[in-house]
């Protein structure tokens, strides 16, 4: 398994050179976000242009990808982010992953620009640059049937992008099946700056274990295992849009782009049980028995004939609570019109949130935009949605994502609801600290998956949690205590999954019995024959990635002040459901963040110290 | 004794193929799986566990004589890539020279002790498929 190589690419001169991945790299940095963190942090600085031919966009499957595992289907696509400025790091499902891993290599670093559209072969060992210039305005699925008819393979897979990702579109994402996309900090843009339009690959390499019977019981006891689990089998029913009942009760949302968090009676249309009609089965990404995604298909009226994978909770919150729309199918119908164009959805229901609100205000009207923009209109956001994709009137200036509030001026950045340049998307999360915290922090800017530590909202035992975490985080999700230790604590396990290929699903992020570093040495042990592995080695290697990360931005300029959220977190108290009157306490902020670093060996500025660097071995 | 697909419920996770291969092979090569799921991803979403039906006749060895047929219905590999043109249901492979074929594992599917959804159940009824 450890035979997996790194393809260097060159899209101008067209030369590819074939590395081995030296073993003492794999020990330190595992694979997937591990070692693309490594590779972006040697390849691309302050200097970097992120639109130009010198970024590096790495794909990097996990060392555990395409292995009997915990949701091993999963891997990261990572270079310098034109939507932020600073880092782009998207980790994705589907079975795009597993096939590059059959095809040979774990890491593609792509750099240059080729003078014409071109897609990626990758088989068997070998990588080519093969003309896309047929290829060049598809949408991304049209794209992907393009590729499978030519490469005469239904088995072929790939990861395009479609004309968002051509207009350099700031926010655009790389879609790999119907759903399956490397989302956040404008990726498909970058590969779209390369003129790339695709990444296929088909694979028939053997993948070697190092105990072959033992990991096959292992897996079945853990299949076993977790399908018993009652968060397991309503994931596996419902898929994230469970969260949205919950997240309108508590006041979790963000409504009308944060001026509210909660829909009430009105949002319950948009509750999980309401997209049952409308699901034909769940989907499952490589290596999982979870299948948390709904295959649709609106049969009837304005939208019929939509047939994609999901909504997830993220696109409901996107193109409903944020837009104030309870309009069902129009938002199912808005995701699958973002995947098919190539935008990330979860970013664009920010920025038109965004507009809308400039348009509430009067900052902008209709002769900026071309039409009317309020809130609950299903017609103005999908066109919307094309025209950014298209890059067509207004569209245009959305596009520019947050820098489209330079364009915009008259005071419009005061309600762009972002962090470190990253759009927040669907959910408001003042009413947990730890939540809140995390996404101040993450390095990628505002970014749940950095550290969701969803338990914080299970009220568990105080013993079980102090021993969870290794130190004391009070119980009370409105608490501020504890929460900058659980926060660092999952950012180093969140850092390890991503490197291993898992899932986060499949790790202690909705549940606290859910594997975690002994685990996922069991597993390695099995796979690889790292038999003296150790929980405490893994923690190492979490921090060593996370530590990696933290270099990157803070060369590009990010600090303290950046660890920060948007000023109405701190400034005006949400309105609706069980939070009501929640905000975040400056102080108390302050203070978690001299917390986090402590723990982190940052100084006080948030920098790595020598000493931390030193002892992670971090060059 | 066959394997009983209901396409309707796989979520296409391919853990059939991968613990197929591991079984077989100790590796993990969704090539060497005497199971394939078969995914239209961009058509009616539709996942397809393909897997022998264990003909009664086996069509795959039509020209081979009885006896022969008996050998190889518990062989997982054998060499005569014509065996794949030859049977109805596309349920049968090849690997590099030789036909994947489907060996019920002696009698104890992995694939069916490994899918969390039911698509694959053991059949023990003596209707055959053909």
């Amino acid at each position: 398994m450890l035979d997996r190589k790194i393809a260097y690419i060159d899209l101008t001169d067209g030369k590819i050179d074939y590395q081995e991945i030296p073993g003492d790299l794999r020990r330190k940095y595992l694979g997937g976000r591990g070692i693309n963190m490594y590779l972006l942090n040697k390849l691309a600085g302050p200097d970097t242009e992120p639109l130009g031919a010198e970024n590096p966009l790495i794909f990097g499957t996990g060392i555990l990808t395409a292995t009997p595992g915990y949701g091993t289907g999963r891997m990261n696509i990572s270079a310098r982010s034109p939507l932020s400025g600073y880092l782009a790091d998207s980790n994705m499902g589907g079975d795009i992953g597993a096939e590059l891993r059959f095809a040979g290599f774990d890491h593609l670093v792509v750099t240059g620009k080729s003078s014409s559209p071109v897609y990626l072969f990758v088989n068997d060992g070998r990588v080519e640059i093969r003309d896309a210039s047929h290829l060049w305005g598809k949408d991304t699925f049209e794209t992907q049937t393009a590729l499978q008819q030519e490469l005469g393979d239904e088995r072929a897979k790939s990861a395009v992008i479609g004309v968002a990702g051509e207009n350099l579109v700031k926010f655009a994402h790389i879609l790999s099946d119907q759903k399956s996309s490397a989302g956040r900090g404008g990726l498909g843009a970058v590969m779209g700056s390369k003129n790339l339009k695709a990444v296929a690959a088909r694979g028939k390499l053997d993948i070697r274990v190092a105990r072959p019977a033992e990991l096959l019981d292992h897996f079945k006891a853990a299949c076993d295992g977790l399908q018993k689990k009652k968060w397991i089998q309503a994931l596996g029913t419902q898929g994230t849009p469970l969260l949205f009942k919950f997240g309108n009760r508590t006041g979790l949302l963000s409504v009308r782009n944060h001026q509210d968090n909660g829909m009430g009676e009105e949002g319950r249309v948009l509750e999980a049980e309401n997209l049952e009609r409308y699901s034909e089965g769940m989907a499952a990404c490589f290596g999982c028995i979870v299948h948390c995604r709904h295959r649709h298909h609106i049969k009837e009226g304005k939208y019929a004939g939509t047939r994609g994978v999901g909504p997830e909770y993220g696109g409901i919150g996107a193109f409903g609570a944020n837009m104030g729309n309870t309009d069902l199918e129009s938002i199912i119908y808005a995701c699958d019109l973002c995947n098919r164009l190539g935008l990330d959805l979860s970013s664009t229901g920010t920025y038109i949130g965004w507009a809308t609100e400039l348009y509430q205000r009067g900052i902008i009207t209709e002769k900026d935009v071309g039409f009317p923009l309020e809130w609950g209109e299903p017609d103005s956001m999908i066109t919307l949605i094309d025209d950014i994709a298209q890059r067509r009137g207004f569209g245009d200036t959305l596009a520019e994502g947050t820098f489209a509030r330079d364009k915009i001026g008259k005071g419009s950045e005061k309600y762009m609801m972002t962090i470190k340049n990253i759009p927040c998307g669907g959910t408001d999360e003042r009413a947990v600290k730890s939540f809140a915290f995390g996404l101040a922090v993450a390095t990628r800017g505002s970014d749940h998956l950095r550290s969701r530590p969803g338990v914080d909202l299970f009220d568990l035992p105080q013993d079980f949690i102090n021993e969870l975490y290794g130190g004391y985080v009070s119980t009370d999700y409105t608490s501020y205590d504890g929460k900058a230790r659980m926060i660092w604590w999952h950012e180093l396990l969140y850092a390890v999954v991503d490197s291993l290929g898992t899932c986060k699903f499949q790790t202690v992020f909705n549940s606290p019995n859910s594997p975690k570093w002994q685990e996922f040495c069991d597993l390695l042990r099995l796979s690889l024959g790292w038999d003296d592995i150790t929980p405490q080695e893994l923690m190492d290697i979490g921090e060593r990635i996370y530590t990696t990360e933290r270099l990157f931005i803070n060369k590009l300029g990010l600090g303290r002040d950046d660890d920060t959220l948007p000023r109405r977190y701190f400034d005006e108290k949400v309105s609706s459901g069980l939070a009501k009157d929640a905000y975040i306490d400056e102080d108390r902020f302050q203070q978690m963040l001299d917390e986090y670093y402590e723990l982190h060996g940052w100084d006080a500025q948030g920098a790595p110290t020598e000493a931390t660097r030193q002892r992670l071995d971090i060059a | 004794m066959r394997i009983k697909v209901e396409a309707d419920k796989c979520t296409g996770c391919h853990i059939c193929e991968m613990v197929c291969s591991l079984h077989h092979e100790d590796v993990i090569n969704l090539e060497r799986a005497a199971i394939r799921v078969s995914k239209d991803d961009f058509g009616d979403l539709i996942y397809t566990p393909m897997v022998c039906r264990q003909c009664k006749k086996m069509v795959c060895l039509d020209g081979h004589s009885e006896g022969d047929q008996q050998e190889h219905r518990g062989k997982y590999r054998w060499e005569d890539a014509s065996a794949i043109e030859k049977c109805p249901f596309n349920a049968v492979f090849s690997f590099q020279d030789s036909v994947v074929h489907c060996d019920l594992c002696g009698g104890e599917p992995r694939c069916v002790q490994y899918c969390s959804v039911q698509a694959i159940t053991v059949d023990t009824g003596t209707e055959d498929a053909a």
